[in-house]
């Protein structure tokens, strides 16, 4: 019996997917609300000179829970490009070592961010460090890239085994 | 080894691992991490890989991409493609040639919203592929014609590639757009032209369709509204100095909702489809960005943009613009838009800038470039959603013809914008901020 057709490799798949998918629908409300958060300076300060206090503050932030919420769901949604060409030529299983190589490749980088942000954003909640107007924590967004490469790190996993998989069929 | 070695090693490692097929992202990321950690230390890279990657998130900056992306997506969801569409074809329909002249009309328009070239592709091509083939048009120059004309979506703005120019460069995002506009009406001409050349030599290749009276097109007209009304409060907004750019975006992405839910063409599954689009195309961007921002630190401290810079100091002017594009011509066959320019504007623009040339006049110049990259196979995004679209039945060989013969107004267009630079320059003079 191959491995991805398993209960548990099943089972693993779809958690990945459910959190990758919670992560996305954080990051569809963060989205919505920046361009709202932008729309209601812009009524604010064109029309009744009162502009949102701290608005840009307020947009980078939540473009971090933008950004990072929707990273997992768009590796599982093969949006990143890649140059494909050659390895388009390879026989499958060429294909499948190569694909090996990249998601080795792709877990480090993503393990390497995550700890690393998790670090940054000790090292920003050490320092107490906060927008200059607002005051918001920037810890806290650190932390939530460092989160976000969790599940990135697994959907990158299960890419893995499944190329593993096409190896050794 | 020296730094220089170091640099051009890296790059090399990097572009080994682009085709090996790791995500471009991802590969610029990893060659920088090992440079910079050959170069400084380890600890110093690991730690670059946090800073560069919170700092890029958090960039005000750079929320000029989510927003215009999502105005895109949500033009596109409110399907003021197809009407652009609609409109062209009663007005030049009759014509030989005439559903090829509406595409690019089309394109020009919808490009007006949206700054993504394939988004252009996609929603004019689904409503002009199926009339193409019941008028029984040539795939071959109907198909290339598709592509190319998508490659408006880039000039016109908005236009991502101007953001990230705006950007990388710290030149006005405004005035960028605002200069894109002559270019991209001059190249949406010279297709216009070259499908009356084309059609007029094989008559077979765009046979006319159904004549229409002039009542019918004037009243055609009224489809214009929506994508007018959008375009002037967002490049309106911008070029009087009223929105700052992400404040245009974000205006244009509530227009085109309002505009969508108006006309009862945007329904609730419509807009999150548009949405969930508009965040994974952003969240790939900024990958993409983040692993260059890397990549350009480990180029920095070796010194090879220095290097080059030095090298190329030696040509003349004329000489650096026809270096960039060759450089462009060749890379854009090779890698998407966004990576191009991530990669090649640092290394470039310092030189380009240093010759005398006027930075705005630049950026119009690589977004042409990439226009031609983005149809150039073997890698062109492009030539790949209009293969998509046309379904199985057209050869690829067919759609590359096409687009070969549209790449010669395109690269006609390029020649012109470098031989008189006033094209571009002109919109943004009358700018003040």
């Amino acid at each position: 019996m191959r491995m991805t057709d398993t209960a548990w490799f099943a089972k693993f798949r779809k958690s990945i997917n459910t959190l990758s998918r919670w992560c996305e629908r954080v990051g569809l409300v963060a989205m919505a609300a920046m361009a709202l958060t932008t729309l209601i300076d812009v009524i604010g300060s064109k029309l009744f000179q009162l502009p949102l206090p701290g608005s840009t503050e307020i947009i980078s932030v939540i473009q971090v829970i933008t950004i990072a919420g929707g990273l997992a769901f768009s590796k599982i949604d093969g949006r990143h490009i890649r140059v494909e060409f050659l390895i388009d030529w390879l026989p499958g299983r060429g294909k499948a070592a190569l694909d090996i190589f990249s998601s080795i490749l792709g877990l480090g980088l993503f393990a390497v961010a995550g700890w690393m942000t998790y670090e940054h954003g000790l090292s920003l909640l050490g320092s107490g460090t906060k927008t200059f107007l607002l005051g918001i924590p920037l810890s806290l967004f650190s932390f939530w890239i460092a989160f976000s490469c969790i599940p990135m790190c697994f959907v990158i996993i299960i890419e893995l085994l499944t190329s593993i998989e096409r190896i050794l069929r | 080894m020296d730094p220089i070695t170091i640099g051009i090693s890296g790059t090399i490692l990097m572009l080994i691992l682009f085709f090996l097929g790791v995500p471009i992202g991802f590969s610029m990321a990893i060659a920088g991490i090992v440079g910079f950690a050959y170069v400084v230390n380890l600890s110093a890279a690991l730690h670059l890989v946090a800073s560069d990657t919170f700092d890029m998130f958090s960039s005000y900056s750079f929320s000029v991409l989510p927003m215009f992306i999502l105005m895109g997506c949500m033009a596109f969801a409110a399907g003021i493609g197809k009407k652009a569409f609609d409109v062209a074809y009663v007005i030049m329909g009759r014509l030989r040639g005439g559903l090829i002249i509406a595409t690019a009309i089309a394109c020009c328009i919808f490009g007006a919203l949206t700054g993504s070239s394939a988004a252009t592709c996609v929603a004019i091509g689904k409503s002009a592929i199926p009339e193409m083939k019941k008028h029984n048009y040539d795939p071959a120059i109907s198909l290339g014609a598709l592509a190319c004309s998508g490659t408006l979506g880039f000039m016109i703005p908005p236009s991502i590639p101007f953001a990230i120019y705006g950007i990388l460069t710290e030149q006005s995002i405004g005035k960028l757009f605002i200069a894109g506009v002559l270019p991209g009406i001059l190249i949406t001409v010279l297709y216009i032209i070259t499908t009356i050349i084309v059609c007029w030599i094989r008559p077979e290749w765009g046979p006319p369709g159904e004549a229409t009276t002039l009542k019918q097109k004037l009243k055609s007209l009224l489809g214009l509204i929506d994508a007018l009304i959008l375009f002037l409060l967002v490049i309106g907004g911008l070029f009087a100095g009223f929105f700052s750019p992400t404040m245009a975006g974000a205006m244009g992405a509530a227009g085109a909702v309002a505009i969508g839910l108006a006309r009862r063409d945007l329904t609730w599954r419509r807009f999150l489809d548009g949405l969930k689009d508009s965040l994974r195309l952003s969240c790939m961007i900024y990958i993409l960005i983040v692993g260059a921002i890397i990549y350009g630190h480990f180029i920095t401290v070796t010194g090879v943009s220095q290097g080059l810079y030095n090298f190329a100091s030696h040509l003349s002017p004329l000489g650096i613009i026809v270096l960039v594009c060759i450089i462009f011509y060749i890379m854009g066959a090779l890698l998407d838009e966004t990576p191009l320019l991530l990669i090649l504007v640092p290394l470039l623009y310092p030189l380009v800038v240093k010759s005398g040339y006027d930075p705005i006049w630049f950026g119009v110049i690589i977004t042409a470039l990439c226009m031609v990259g983005i149809v150039a196979p073997p890698v062109a995004t492009n030539f790949f959603v209009v293969k998509a679209l046309a379904g199985e039945e057209v050869t690829m060989y067919s759609i590359i013809k096409g687009i070969l013969i549209f790449l010669i107004p395109l690269t006609a267009g390029v020649a012109l914008l470098i031989a008189f630079p006033i094209i571009s320059t002109f919109l943004p003079s009358f700018m003040t901020y």
